[in-house]
C-alpha cells in the first residue's frame, strides 16, 4: 500500500545543507550563539527517545533551539523490524513529540530491538527476506498512518548476516519505499562499516542504493578494532569522520548530482566522547564544503 | 500471525535471551555469520549499564564502579527495560539492591537508590503551576483547616532510617565523605521541581507524613503528623512549603465545598 500524505502532515523537509546532532551538554552554547554564532550548523537531529518524559528541562531547551533551528526527529526506538508489530505506547508518545515540534523530517532504522515487550536498546539485524520485509513494510504502514507523514529508513551499520538471504539490503530498501512511500536515510558511514565487517565492496553498495528516494545523509566515526584476530568497524559515532567515509561521502553526492537530484541535507552525528561545539561544526563545515563543491563541479562540467 | 511471521519471532526471541545474558546463544548456532554476536551483547550491557549508572550517579560512587557494572548485569538480566525510552527504565532498582545479597552490608543503599529515583521522576515529570502563599492568603483565614492543598505532580517523599540526602548532598562535591561516621538517623526528605530545577529538601521529623496527608486538608495532616511526632511544627513547614513552591496551584480547593 502506498500512503499520500496531506494536509498538515506535509513536511517542509530539511535545508540542504549540514546538520548536527543535539545534546544536551550543548543545550545553553547553542542558545548563547544563535545562528548567527553557528554558521555551520543548518538544522539539528535529536533522538525523540531522549524526548518522552512528561516535561523537565528536556522540553525547555528542546522547544527554545526550535524556535531558531528546523529539527530532525531520529527514532532508535520504534523496532520496524519487529515480528509482533511496534509498540502502540511507544508510537502514541512519539506521535505527541511530533505534534507538538513540528519536525522537518522523521526517520528511523533497518533494525528492530523488540521482542515480547522487552526492549533490548540496540539496532539488531533484519534478516533479508520476504517475510522479513513484509513485516517491516506493514510497521512502516502503521507508523506512517499514525503519524499522517512518511518517515525515512535507515541503512543499518552489521556485525553479522542472517543465513538464508533471498535478497540484498539495497533491493529489500527499494522494495519498502515502493510498498510505503517512505524515504530512505542512507548513513555512508554506516556502508563503510557494514561492507568492512562482512566483505562486501562499499562502492558497489552504495551504486545500487535507491538514490532516488534519499532524503538525508549521515556521516559519523567509528572505531577500528582487532578482536580476535578479525578487523571489527565498531559503529559508536565517537570520533571524526574517517577519510574512507570523507570519500565514499564525495561519492555519493556525485551519484546523486549525476541522476539530476539536489544537494541532500546531511548530518554529522556523535554520540559517545561527545566533542566541542566548534569542533563539531568544523566537520559540519566539510561536509557543506563537499556538497557546495561537486555540485559546482557539474557548472564546471557544462 | 502467519507461521512464517511467528518463525521470526521466535529467531527474534532467541536473540534477544542470548543478548540480555539469558542463555549461551545456542539456539542461534547455525542462523548468523559474522563476528556480530558478541558486539551486541557487549553493546546491550554496557549502554543498559552505562544508562542505569547515569541513573544513579551517587549510588554508583557509593558502591564502585565494578561493584555497579556487576549489579546492573544482573539487574538487566531478571528486570530488562520494557519501553523503548530508557527514561522509563530502572525504577525497580532500589527493591532489586535491596533483594542482592552482596549490597546486605550497604543498608542505606536502596533508600539512597530511592532517593536518585526519585530525583529522575521529578526531573522528567509533568509541569504544572505552583500555588503561592498570595494565593492562599486571599482565602478567608477561618476556612484554612478545611483547605486540601495537593503536591505538585513531581514531588516525591522519601523517610528513610538513614540521612540518605545528606549522603547523597556529600558526593556533589568532591569525594571527602567520610563513611565511618554516618550512622543510622532518620530522615524524612522531599524531592519536588516546581520549575527548572530539581529541589531537594530535608524535613523535620512528621515532615513527609504532614505532606502526603495535606490532600486530606490541612487539620487532619497536622493531626497524622503530630501522631508520628508530638512536636511537630506545621506552620514553619507549610511556610517552607509555599515559598519553596512544593504543591501544585489549581489544585487548591476548599474541602468542605467539594
Amino acid at each position: 500500500m502506498t500512503l499520500h500524505f496531506s494536509g498538515n502532515g506535509e513536511t517542509s523537509g530539511l535545508p540542504r545543507r549540514a546538520g548536527i546532532g543535539l545534546k544536551p551538554e550543548h543545550y545553553a552554547d547553542i542558545l548563547q550563539a544563535g545562528p548567527q554564532g553557528l554558521p555551520n550548523v543548518g538544522w539539528f537531529e535529536a533522538h525523540p527517545e531522549n524526548y518522552m518524559g512528561e516535561g523537565g528541562p528536556p522540553h525547555r531547551w528542546l522547544t527554545a533551539i526550535c524556535g531558531h533551528w528546523p529539527l530532525s526527529l531520529h527514532a532508535v526506538g520504534l523496532s520496524l523490524g519487529s515480528a509482533g508489530g511496534v509498540d502502540p505506547a511507544h508510537l502514541a508518545r512519539l506521535k505527541a513529540l511530533t505534534d507538538r515540534y513540528q519536525p522537518a523530517m522523521v526517520s528511523d532504522h533497518l533494525a528492530w530491538s523488540q521482542v515480547d515487550g522487552l526492549y533490548l536498546n540496540d539496532l539488531l539485524p533484519v534478516p533479508l527476506t520476504a517475510v522479513a520485509r513484509d513485516v517491516f513494510a506493514a510497521n512502516i504502514d502503521r507508523v506512517q498512518t499514525v503519524l499522517q507523514r512518511p518517515i525515512l529508513i535507515e541503512n543499518p551499520s552489521l556485525y553479522l548476516r542472517w543465513a538464508g538471504a533471498e535478497m540484498t539490503e539495497t533491493s529489500l530498501l527499494r522494495d519498502l519505499v515502493r510498498r510505503t512511500g517512505c524515504g530512505l536515510l542512507l548513513d555512508v558511514n554506516n556502508v563503510a562499516v557494514s561492507c568492512g565487517n562482512l566483505g562486501d565492496d562499499p562502492e558497489a553498495y552504495l551504486r545500487a542504493f535507491p538514490l532516488d528516494a534519499v532524503q538525508e545523509i549521515h556521516l559519523a566515526g567509528h572505531a577500528v578494532r582487532q578482536v580476535e584476530g578479525q578487523t571489527l568497524r565498531l559503529d559508536d559515532h565517537g570520533s571524526p569522520v574517517r577519510p574512507e567515509v570523507w570519500a565514499l561521502y564525495t561519492l555519493t553526492l556525485r551519484l546523486l548530482r549525476d541522476r539530476g537530484l539536489p544537494p541532500p541535507p546531511t548530518l554529522i552525528e556523535w554520540d559517545t566522547e561527545i566533542p566541542t561545539l566548534s569542533c563539531w561544526q568544523q566537520e559540519a563545515a566539510e561536509a557543506d564544503r563537499l556538497l557546495a563543491a561537486v555540485w559546482d563541479e557539474e557548472r564546471a562540467d557544462v | 500471525m502467519s507461521d512464517a511471521v511467528q518463525a521470526l519471532q521466535d529467531i527474534q526471541r532467541r536473540f534477544a535471551r542470548w543478548v540480555l545474558g539469558q542463555d549461551d546463544g545456542a539456539g542461534l548456532a547455525g542462523l548468523v555469520e559474522g563476528p556480530g554476536l558478541w558486539v551486541h551483547r557487549n553493546t546491550v550491557r554496557l549502554t543498559l549499564s552505562d544508562a542505569l549508572g547515569d541513573l544513579y550517579p551517587v549510588t554508583r560512587q557509593v558502591v564502585g564502579d565494578d561493584f555497579f557494572a556487576q549489579a546492573a548485569r544482573l539487574f538487566l538480566r531478571d528486570q530488562p527495560p520494557v519501553a523503548a525510552t530508557l527514561l522509563l527504565w530502572g525504577g525497580r532498582f532500589p527493591a532489586f539492591l535491596e533483594e542482592l545479597p552482596p549490597a546486605q552490608g550497604l543498608p542505606y543503599l536502596p533508600d539512597l537508590a530511592r532517593l536518585e529515583w526519585r530525583r529522575h521522576q521529578a526531573l522528567h515529570g509533568p509541569e504544572a503551576p505552583v500555588l503561592t502563599a498570595g494565593d492562599l492568603a486571599a482565602l478567608p483565614v477561618d476556612q484554612a483547616d478545611g483547605l486540601a492543598l495537593t503536591l505538585h505532580p513531581t514531588a516525591g517523599l522519601v523517610v528513610s532510617d538513614w540521612p540518605v540526602l545528606d549522603l547523597w548532598q556529600a558526593h556533589q562535591g568532591p569525594d571527602d565523605f567520610d563513611r565511618l561516621r554516618f550512622s543510622p538517623r532518620r530522615q524524612d526528605i522531599v524531592i519536588v521541581r516546581p520549575q527548572a530545577q530539581v529541589l531537594l529538601q530535608a524535613l523535620p521529623p512528621g515532615g513527609a507524613r504532614f505532606l502526603a496527608c495535606l490532600d486530606q486538608g490541612i487539620g487532619p495532616a497536622i493531626a497524622r503528623a503530630v501522631e508520628e511526632e508530638p512536636g511537630f511544627n506545621a506552620g514553619a513547614l507549610l511556610a517552607q512549603a509555599l515559598s519553596a513552591g512544593w504543591f501544585r496551584r489549581d489544585a487548591a480547593v476548599q474541602k468542605e465545598q467539594v
